[in-house]
């Protein structure tokens, strides 16, 4: 018996019902996730992560546009 | 019970060691940003250039190489790939820097990266007006241009990136890379899998997926790329670019991380749409309808966080472009993602499919969306990249304005086009019959409105030259040094990946309770969101669902593509004859798909059945119809008809927009590809035996010959029996005639079988 067969014999919508639990199950996860109170202050401070910049130590001179090498 | 999510939990104790000094690479930054204005004037120049083609047909000088067929391409993967590509790698070097405070992994695969990228997209600008194309939408370049892309995006982009993760300083990974990551991994997998292909010469090679499947595929990878190129990135850098421009943090970050895993996880289901009443099976094209209009909810979710970050910063928009042209891109977005789901509901669908208000639709994407997201990103960096202000922030609005104009001007008039294509196509009269049953009438009525199309493209590129020349002006006024900044942050420690494992501090419970408090905690989630390979290893498996519950179905079962016994390969002269018909580009204007329609069955003849399509290596369905389907052409006309047509098209049909093709009465069929394209043919199914290869050329001569005798008998040119176009011609005459012969008819011309 072939993979052939077996997927033949099957119905054609139970693929879309698997996916379609699969995906309705992992939503709900992240909703669930989301939503608790406890996650709240992480959230804001990932939210202002682009705003949060390292901190800068020293600014020197280089050739406008030349490569800027690492430490 | 106790939260992990207390501040003093997610900074890593072990971190308080030393700190390390570093910089960031911006030259490549800067390298990336200058490619991607010089490809955005090549890609919206060669798209206004053949836009005006469509008015003005004769405006490719008779030249082969701009052809509208063998431009579009270039044009399509110019503004995909170079020009929202670099953009995209530009914004992805610099946000990434920044948000794991780490400068790039290592400086020579970044180097790597953009000089591959370029000469990628400089062989592709070179292959594609030649003919060289696989002859599959967006994904035309040729098998050797397929495995660079493949080295270059996952060897050196791929590594690089996910090597700067795990070296990152930040504990967390902000949604942007999350974005960026799925980008990265999905782009992968849709690449190599729809690029498969069993290589015939140095530059030819032929899918090794045929009709149905390989349109399935097709799509799975074309709306895909759409999702994972041309819209993941994107919000990626909304995310990070928008709050920065605007002072503001993110409005909900929830809103994002739900964002992201509906988008990702629903995104890859919804291909089959663009194949609604095609011979894809309908459980397949329902999915596709089903899981787009799931899509507009994650979409709009994304587009209302994007323009709710600017609250408290309205006031800005007015008197800065940057926030203006991001606001703008945002709206499109949302625009687009609510055209997008509307476009794949079937009863919709079945008016726009074929019609230019799928141009227009993914014009509102492609400029709207992504180049305006592009303008705003590029006018806040570059400043801030030569250590300087903007040139001219009054050019700048010029520029806004402008362009805000053009796609508006676009947008509308393809989306009128297309209702007008759509209606006109599917009208009866009072008796019954067609009202327009000249295709041509459903063109030259057009004409206003590409006229317009082509003024608002024109818009959009005088634009596009607007913002080169600020960014220029800006970067001669810079001061010739630019002051390299050195930050301080302190690495993640032997533990800084990981989060403390969560442990239930419940009492009287039995350990069932605690290890559902545990589980229910979720620390797991957030410790593998930390990881990245392993947040892309989940990432894979979302993406995965989707593609293999719906691969799986359309390659196994059997009913799905119903044989047909009449349906055999083409003869050797037809197989180089589809070869000269996907080199010219012929699926970019001509549809080979009759919908189960009424008023396409009665314009074209009967719809296409599945089993016609088995030895289609590549399919050629195509998704638009400037021309009229080509399915049932087969002995439709006569050969002097054909070639006169190619000759100069406005000799046969006045009013047609089609380019000539007069190259193809004098250059000669290339006899010696006959014998490696049909066992090319073999290895991938198509039952030619090797004696049938070994007499193919011979065959295709004698094939030609007969052909050329029947077009000198039909009083048409002489000496064309070795010219393409008489391949060509052998291709269109068998084109949908399968089905109408009888078995014996097919069996007749077949060895008799012991």
């Amino acid at each position: 018996m072939s993979m052939t067969d077996i997927v033949s014999a099957m119905n054609s919508t139970l693929g879309t019902q698997i996916g379609l639990v699969l995906f309705v199950s992992v939503f709900l996860v992240v909703v669930v996730r989301m939503f608790r109170r406890g996650n709240s202050v992480a959230h804001r401070r990932f939210a202002s992560l682009p705003l949060s910049e390292a901190r800068v130590v020293s600014t020197g001179a280089a050739q406008k546009g030349a490569s800027n090498g690492g430490t | 019970m106790t939260s992990l999510a207390a501040p003093e939990r997610w900074d890593d104790a072990a971190r308080s060691g030393l700190e390390q000094t570093f910089t960031y690479d911006d030259a490549i930054v800067r390298q990336f940003m200058w490619v991607t204005v010089l490809w955005g004037v090549v890609a919206m120049a060669a798209g206004l250039f053949i836009a005006l083609q469509l008015v003005l047909p004769e405006l490719n000088l008779g030249i082969e190489y701009l052809s509208f067929g063998r431009l579009r391409p270039l044009h399509t993967n110019a503004a995909i790939f170079a020009f929202v590509g670099n953009g995209m790698f530009a914004g992805v070097y610099y946000s990434t820097q920044r948000l794991c405070k780490a400068r790039m992994w290592s400086d020579a695969l970044s180097n790597l990266h953009f000089w591959g990228w370029q000469a990628i997209i400089v062989a592709a600008a070179v292959t594609l007006p030649l003919g060289y194309t696989q002859g599959k939408e967006y994904a035309e370049l040729e098998w050797p241009i397929d495995i660079a892309i493949a080295l270059v995006w996952a060897g050196c982009f791929g590594v690089n990136f996910f090597m700067t993760l795990v070296k990152r300083r930040e504990p967390h990974m902000y949604v942007a890379l999350w974005f960026y990551i799925a980008t990265i991994v999905t782009v992968s997998v849709l690449h190599i899998f729809n690029s498969l292909s069993v290589v015939a010469a140095p530059l030819k090679s032929y899918s090794v997926y045929a009709g149905v499947q390989d349109a399935l595929v097709q799509w799975w990878y074309g709306h895909n790329a759409v999702a994972f190129f041309l819209t993941t990135p994107i919000l990626g850098l909304m995310y990070y670019f928008m709050p920065k421009a605007a002072e503001r943090p993110v409005f909900s970050y929830k809103l994002s991380i739900v964002h992201f895993w509906s988008l990702v996880f629903i995104y890859i289901w919804a291909g089959p749409h663009h194949l609604h009443y095609t011979a894809l099976p309908e459980w397949a094209s329902t999915l596709g309808m089903l899981f787009s209009l799931m899509l507009w909810m994650p979409s709009w979710g994304g587009m209302i966080n994007g323009l709710m970050t600017l609250r408290g910063a309205w006031h800005k928009v007015t008197v800065d472009p940057v926030l203006k042209f991001f606001v703008v891109a945002v709206t499109f977005y949302g625009m687009s993602t609510f055209e997008g789901p509307l476009l794949s509901v079937k009863s919709v669908n079945a008016l726009s499919h074929y019609t230019d208000w799928t141009i227009g639709h993914v014009h509102g994407g492609a400029l709207g969306w992504n180049a305006m997201l592009f303008f705003g990103m590029a006018y806040w960096l570059m400043p801030r990249l030569y250590g300087t202000t903007l040139w001219s922030r009054k050019l700048a609005e010029w520029h806004f304005w402008i362009s805000t104009l053009g796609i508006c001007a676009y947008w509308l008039s393809m989306q009128w086009a297309g209702i007008t294509q759509g209606l006109m196509w599917r009208a009866f009269d009072e008796a019954g019959a067609l009202a327009y049953p000249d295709f041509v009438e459903t063109v030259t009525k057009l004409a206003p409105m590409y006229w317009i199309r082509a003024a608002g493209g024109g818009l959009f590129v005088v634009g596009m030259f607007m913002c080169a020349l600020n960014l220029i002006l800006t970067w001669r006024a810079a001061p010739k040094e630019v002051p390299e900044v050195v930050y301080s942050a302190a690495p993640l420690g032997s533990n800084g990946h990981a989060d403390p494992v969560y442990k239930s501090d419940l009492e009287n419970v039995i350990p069932l309770g605690k290890l559902t408090d545990e589980i229910t905690e979720l620390s797991w989630h957030r410790r593998w969101e930390r990881f990245p390979l392993r947040f892309a290893a989940f990432v894979l498996a979302a993406i995965s669902v989707g593609t293999l519950l719906e691969a799986v179905p359309m390659f196994a079962i059997r009913s799905n593509i119903p044989t047909i016994e009449t349906v055999t390969p083409y003869t050797p002269l037809e197989l180089i004859g589809r070869d000269i018909y996907r080199a010219e580009g012929c699926y970019n204007c001509h549809s080979q798909m009759i919908r189960p329609i009424w008023a396409e069955v009665r314009r074209y003849g009967e719809y296409s059945k599945p089993g016609e399509f088995v030895y289609d290596h590549p399919f050629q369905w195509g998704s638009r119809r400037i021309g009229p389907d080509l399915h049932r052409v087969g002995g439709k006309y006569s050969h002097d008809w054909h070639v006169r047509h190619f000759e100069n098209p406005r000799q046969v049909v006045q009013g047609s927009i089609m380019p000539t093709y007069g190259h193809l009465l004098e250059q000669a069929v290339p006899w010696h590809e006959v014998k490696p394209t049909m066992k090319a043919m073999r290895l991938l199914g198509v039952p030619y035996t090797p004696e049938e290869i070994d007499r193919g050329t011979e065959a295709a001569q004698l094939q030609a010959a007969t052909m050329a005798r029947e077009l000198e008998t039909q009083g048409g040119y002489q000496g064309m029996g070795d010219k393409k176009v008489i391949a060509l011609i052998a291709y269109l005459q068998r084109l949908g005639t399968d089905i109408s012969k009888a078995p014996a008819d097919a069996a007749a011309g077949e060895e008799p079988k012991p």
